[in-house]
């Protein structure tokens, strides 16, 4: 049993190494610069408009890089992500970002998995209840 | 001359596959030797003269005769021999053939079963694979013909795509139609259960195998994929829910779910409707996932033909395939009776009935995210995008009970047998998984998600192994020989923990590389250092080498870890001058633990290059958890020939 435990123990811990290891990269540059990584993950929400099913973020097109300066540069003079959103879509349209909002257009693109799913569950739930074994 | 001899053969398998489809509707209802010899031969000849008119096909880019429009539009004298060869199922017309080639064999292979499928099953099984066939090569010969001619031959040809040179991708369109087309095979074994009226458990047992080589080979497909955009595209990602992806991963969905359901029905014999129903669909998602990608309805790198009149007829061929059936489903399903009063909530089967729904409701969300766009701009014109945030908020928290699930189903026992020792083992996996959990929330509690996603991993691994081991224990076997170890593995569900402990080691490489990644984008010139924590990247020099149909520009990078040297990294722009077009060639570092990911971008001498690092940890473990997948199915299919084999010989 205590083998066994210490195997396992061994395991996760070989988890941990690793994740720590990139834990302390990851710290580093967290505080060495908040704005590119805010800039970075507004970046992964915004299409780029002129690649195939690209996120600005992982372009090196022009117009890319146009909007990552611009992004930055609100995030510098204090814009909350909202409002970097909303400019955005005023200016290119819903289009351009890749997790829509939720609006009339786009409810049941946000509900119907839920709706099925619930319904799934119940017809299920109603066959396991129906029929106990006897 | 040549290429018209396997224009001939295209022309004569369609006429006789039409003639084969006629001669099963007169003989449907009769099942004797002769009528069922005449189509088992057909089936031979139909793959024979596909093979033919195939080899023709890819003999015809091999040599580069620039008079037949498709070598000419996606080949080259200077290519590789190998993406010549690959080349031929590079393009529209010749990924057809190469998907009817894949059908025939199928077919040809089901109607080898001769002995183990009742004739009247049977007959009707070869009568709906001629059916698909039959539309396929009016497709193919109506639409999109391989062996046209070009009026005046061209002096060279235009090139393939570079970004489809590349080894993973000369596999992954062959592996993917396996499975697409395997699918066909369950398709029709539901329909020609519809038709016949016949179904048991040797129905099942008899198309379980068909759906796991598919599945398995649709794993590895969808995975090559992935890893091919990985490290060709450049930005470090390796799924992106792009619609061609999501058309390859719905019918693997689907798959999965029939997987289980079909195993019930074998077991147990309930839920045969429901087995029915997923059979269909699983080929439904197949063909949509063809429509979708040849049609150029949505756009991506595969979409190399955009012809509106192709993408009408293969929308016909899917209202045909699936709508069919469907109607068939609704008016015949009342034929096949089961006993209601089946279900135990403390069983395999329920555990399983479970997972079904979790997985199809996924499906149905991945169809909802690639096809809304498309409805709503149809519509009323309103454009909207779908990214990854999408899918996390709703496919992520669908598929988490399923992998609650997938560890827990394993311990429970068919029908009304009390699972074996379910509280210990329960109580084991939790423990374990809380503690996991509380490691990795002490490395990161900022983010709740990576929590969640290395707990899961951390469940479902402990739950294949808890299952193991209390498994080997209570045979009292000691393992102490390989070959007791065989013997003991051939008789267990083996290929169902290896398949399961793949998911567990996916989810590992998933948390890892969502959550624990780390990028930079940045402007160097040579002679600068990288650093980051203990690595370091020294940029060494850029030089312009030639390749054989390209030019490369090359950067040298050292990667030093605790200041000792670990590689040279060589990330590189290529420049196709044929095809007039750029691809970047990442640097890839790769192991056990992680990948150092290296992009060179645009960039000169006097302003320096942009510079993409990513370090990427446990990346790798991705695409040996979906590696693990299909060897589960593929030792589980083992497993029932072995077992059937010998039941046989007892008997």
């Amino acid at each position: 049993m205590l083998k066994k435990i210490n195997l396992f123990i061994f395991v996760f811990s070989l988890f941990f190494v690793t994740a720590q290891n990139n834990i302390n990269i990851k710290e580093n540059y967290v505080k060495s610069d908040y704005v590119t990584n805010k800039t970075r993950e507004i970046g992964q929400n915004i299409r780029c408009l002129v690649c195939q099913n690209q996120s600005i973020d992982d372009s090196s097109s022009q117009i890319a890089q146009d909007l990552r300066i611009l992004i930055k540069e609100k995030i510098e003079t204090g814009s909350t992500d909202k409002e970097i959103y909303e400019y955005l879509s005023n200016r290119y349209g819903d289009y351009i970002l890749l997790n829509p909002p939720l609006k009339t257009n786009t409810i049941l693109l946000w509900f119907l998995p839920f709706i099925i799913l619930i319904l799934g569950l119940f017809l299920v739930m109603k066959i396991l209840k129906k029929s106990r074994f006897k | 001359m040549i290429p018209e001899i396997g224009h001939i053969l295209l022309i004569l398998t369609f006429v006789a596959s039409l003639l084969q489809v006629l001669f099963w509707c007169f003989n449907i209802k009769k099942s004797d030797d002769i009528t069922i010899n005449v189509l088992i031969k057909s089936t031979f000849i139909n793959f024979v003269f596909i093979l033919f008119s195939f080899g023709i096909l890819v003999y015809s880019f091999i040599i580069s005769d620039f008079s037949l429009v498709i070598v000419s539009d996606n080949s080259h004298t200077l290519k590789p021999l190998i993406y010549k060869i690959s080349g031929t199922w590079g393009n529209h017309e010749g990924s057809l053939m190469l998907w009817i080639l894949i059908l025939s064999f199928f077919t040809f292979l089901v109607s080898r079963k001769k002995h183990q499928i009742s004739y009247k099953l049977l007959s009707s099984i070869i009568g709906i694979q001629t059916i698909i066939l039959c539309l396929f090569l009016s497709f193919i010969l109506f639409t999109s013909n391989p062996f046209e001619r070009l009026n005046v031959l061209p002096i060279d040809g235009n090139g393939l795509n570079p970004l489809l040179q590349d080894p993973g991708l000369a596999l992954h369109p062959p592996l993917l139609y396996f499975g697409y087309v395997g699918l066909s095979v369950s398709f029709s074994f539901a329909v020609g259960a519809l038709i016949t009226g016949e179904i048991n458990k040797e129905w099942a047992r008899q198309m379980r195998p068909w759906i796991t080589i598919a599945w398995s080979a649709l794993t590895i497909g969808i995975a090559l994929g992935s890893w091919w955009a990985y490290y060709e595209l450049g930005w470090g990602g390796w799924w992106f829910w792009d619609p061609v992806e999501n058309a390859s991963f719905m019918p693997w969905l689907i798959a999965t779910a029939l997987l289980h359901s079909v195993r019930i029905l074998e077991v147990r014999f309930i839920l045969i409707n429901w087995t029915i129903l997923l059979s269909i669909l699983g080929f439904s998602f197949s063909l949509l996932g063809t429509f979708i990608v040849r049609s150029g309805l949505l756009t991506s790198v595969h979409a190399f033909a955009s012809d509106p009149s192709r993408g009408l007829f293969i929308l016909i061929i899917l209202g045909i395939a699936t709508g069919g059936p469907l109607i068939l489903y609704a008016t015949k399903t009342s034929l096949f009776k089961e006993d209601k009063s089946q279900f135990n909530i403390m069983s395999k089967e329920s555990a399983l009935l479970i997972n079904n729904l979790f997985l199809t409701t996924a499906a149905a969300t991945v169809l909802i995210g690639t096809l809304y766009p498309l409805f709503l701009d149809a519509f009323n014109g309103n454009k909207i995008s779908i990214g990854p945030a999408y899918y996390n908020a709703t496919f992520a928290p669908i598929m988490a009970p399923v992998i609650l699930l997938m560890a827990i189903a394993p311990f429970l026992s068919w029908g009304i047998k009390k699972p074996n020792k379910i509280a210990k083992k329960l109580i084991f996996l939790s423990v374990i998984t809380l503690l996991g959990g509380l490691g990795l929330f002490m490395i990161d509690e900022s983010s709740l998600f990576s929590i969640i996603c290395g707990s899961l991993a951390i469940w479902l691994l402990t739950g294949v192994i808890v299952d193991l081991t209390f498994q080997i224990k209570a045979t009292n076997l000691r393992l102490n020989s390989f070959k007791a170890i065989f013997l003991y593995f051939s008789k267990n569900n083996l290929g169902v923990h290896i398949a399961h402990m793949g998911v567990a080691v996916f989810l590992v490489g998933v948390t890892g590389e969502q959550f624990y990644k780390t990028e930079f984008n940045i402007k160097k010139n040579v002679g600068d250092i990288i650093n980051v924590g203990n690595k370091s990247l020294i940029f060494d020099k850029v030089e312009t080498l030639p390749g054989p149909n390209y030019k490369s520009e090359t950067a040298t990078f050292t990667l030093l870890k605790d200041k000792k040297i670990i590689d040279v990294l060589k990330p590189e722009k290529r420049f196709y001058p044929i095809e007039k077009s750029q691809t970047t060639e990442a640097a890839i570092l790769s192991d056990f633990w992680g990948d150092t990911y290296l992009v060179l971008g645009d960039g000169n001498k006097e302003t320096g290059w942009s510079i993409r690092v990513y370090f990427n940890p446990l990346i790798s473990w991705i695409w040996g958890g979906a590696g693990f997948m299909a060897l589960g199915g593929l030792v589980s299919i083992l497993q029932s020939r072995k077992s059937r084999k010998k039941l046989k010989n007892a008997i």
